[in-house]
């Protein structure tokens, strides 16, 4: 468990933002600027607050009131930042072995080999840092901060500097970081795909407040009505269920309770849940069930609202058993369909439009 | 053409197709300029696309850049 409750002014910014998260990792998602990173030097003891407390399992690592302090040296959190910060002039082995210097004695729950096996560093092992890719310094920094047995791993922005090759390789070895040891995470993340795939808590922070705390789904149905959000950061998440896999083609088919869905790779086996997220900017709406189109996802909903802001316009869509599904259109495309609260619509997207990071079996959500 | 909600649908031929593991890139002649769809290639597959076949382009407006110059 972890508990933030803090306030800090740095200049003409103001910080005050509290949360609280059980299992799993907590997301903290907002555009640079937000204070997200500063929240994260709060809680790694990085800088002291002005006021509040941050705690750990119960225990303050920080309390202004009770003038508690813990430096950031007996704080035990591990750290990955965009930038791995490897030592360039130790092997991968003596940077790993470097953080499992920091876990006292009886403390070194967390297994040299079962990190090595889980992130798949072992050919690595004896190299210098110097001579690994973006993605393979990145694994070694994540080792490095697990092996220091820290009682939380704070991730900021580990996946920004990568190419989306990269990141999708990663991405799943941070699922199994999370489900393999038992540590809380904190994430730090903008990218709205990230952040729905792995957190079970979004705390959304804006202009250094929190805006919302809570379930993926719940989170970027909100943000999207945020009239802050710039609109290509309006997604939907939508749940459906693995229907068929179609090999030939490298494609799962997915069945929803207002249509299906299809997405490139696979998804496990028929039956297992599988959530998806999709841009508002990549959905286009019919009126008449569409064929002989490239499109292959198709849910067929009926209009809930309808937000207008200038030339562009945000249809929310009511689908059966799930969240709505969000299309931005232009409002010459919602005169000429006249469409209005209730109107049925038939809603599709390409497959290969839907970002694969944002694709994922859905057993991440803490359950 | 059925009634959607995408502004820009662009009549042209198919020029050439070039598939991919899922994905395909689909090359389309529209009077001389070429434009390119990314589809898989299971779509390339149903909706029967080869040279010569008259297709349509649907482009959602939000999708579009502008490069002045």
């Amino acid at each position: 468990m972890i508990e933030v409750d803090v306030r800090k002014k740095v200049g003409a910014f103001s910080l005050d933002v509290a949360f609280a998260n059980g299992a799993g990792i907590t997301a903290l998602f907002g555009q640079s600027g937000s204070g997200k990173s500063l929240t994260l030097g709060i809680i790694a003891g990085l800088m002291k607050p002005d006021e509040g407390f941050v705690r750990l399992e119960g225990e303050a690592l920080v309390d202004t009131e009770r003038k508690i302090f813990v430096p950031v040296s007996r704080r035990r959190i591990g750290l990955v930042f965009q930038d791995s910060n490897l030592f360039p002039h130790l092997s991968v082995k003596q940077n790993l072995l470097y953080g499992r210097w920091f876990a006292p004695r009886g403390e070194r729950r967390i297994d040299f080999d079962a990190v090595v096996e889980t992130l798949g560093i072992g050919k690595l092992i004896s190299r210098s840092p110097t001579r690994l890719s973006g993605g393979e310094r990145q694994r070694v920094a994540i080792g490095r901060a697990l092996l220091s047995c820290p009682r939380l791993l704070l991730l900021d922005e580990p996946l920004a500097a990568l190419d989306m090759q990269r990141k999708l390789e990663i991405l799943p070895l941070i699922e199994r970081v999370r489900d393999e040891f038992d540590v809380p995470i904190v994430y730090v993340s903008h990218a709205v795909e990230e952040v729905a795939r792995l957190a079970a808590c979004v705390v959304i922070v804006d202009g250094g407040r929190v805006k919302f705390v809570g379930d993926p789904a719940e989170a970027f149905n909100r943000l999207a009505h945020m009239p802050a959000t710039n609109r290509f950061d309006r997604s939907s998440v939508l749940m459906a269920s693995v229907d068929e896999t179609s090999p030939a083609y490298g494609l799962t088919k997915l069945k929803h309770q207002s249509g299906t869905m299809w997405i490139k790779g696979s998804a496990g086996p028929s039956g297992s849940l599988a959530r998806v997220i999709v841009k508002a900017t990549d959905v286009i709406l019919s009126l008449v069930p569409p064929h002989e189109i490239s499109a292959r996802s198709v849910l067929h909903g009926r209009v809930a609202n309808i937000q207008i802001e200038g030339p562009i316009a945000t249809i929310e869509i009511e689908l059966k058993e799930d969240g709505p599904l969000l299309a931005t259109i232009t409002k010459g495309a919602l005169e000429d369909l006249a469409l209005k609260r209730g109107s049925q619509v038939y809603a599709l997207f390409k497959t290969a439009a839907l970002d694969e990071r944002s694709i994922d079996v859905a057993n991440a959500w803490g359950d | 053409m059925m009634k959607i909600s995408a502004r820009n649908v662009i009549d042209g031929a198919v020029k050439e197709v070039k598939k991919g593991a899922t994905t395909a890139h689909v090359l389309i002649d529209v009077s001389g300029a070429t434009l390119t769809a990314a589809i898989t290639n299971e779509s390339v597959d149903e909706l029967g696309l080869k040279p010569g076949v008259k297709v349509k382009a649907v482009i959602k407006s939000s999708d579009v850049m502008i490069a002045v110059g």
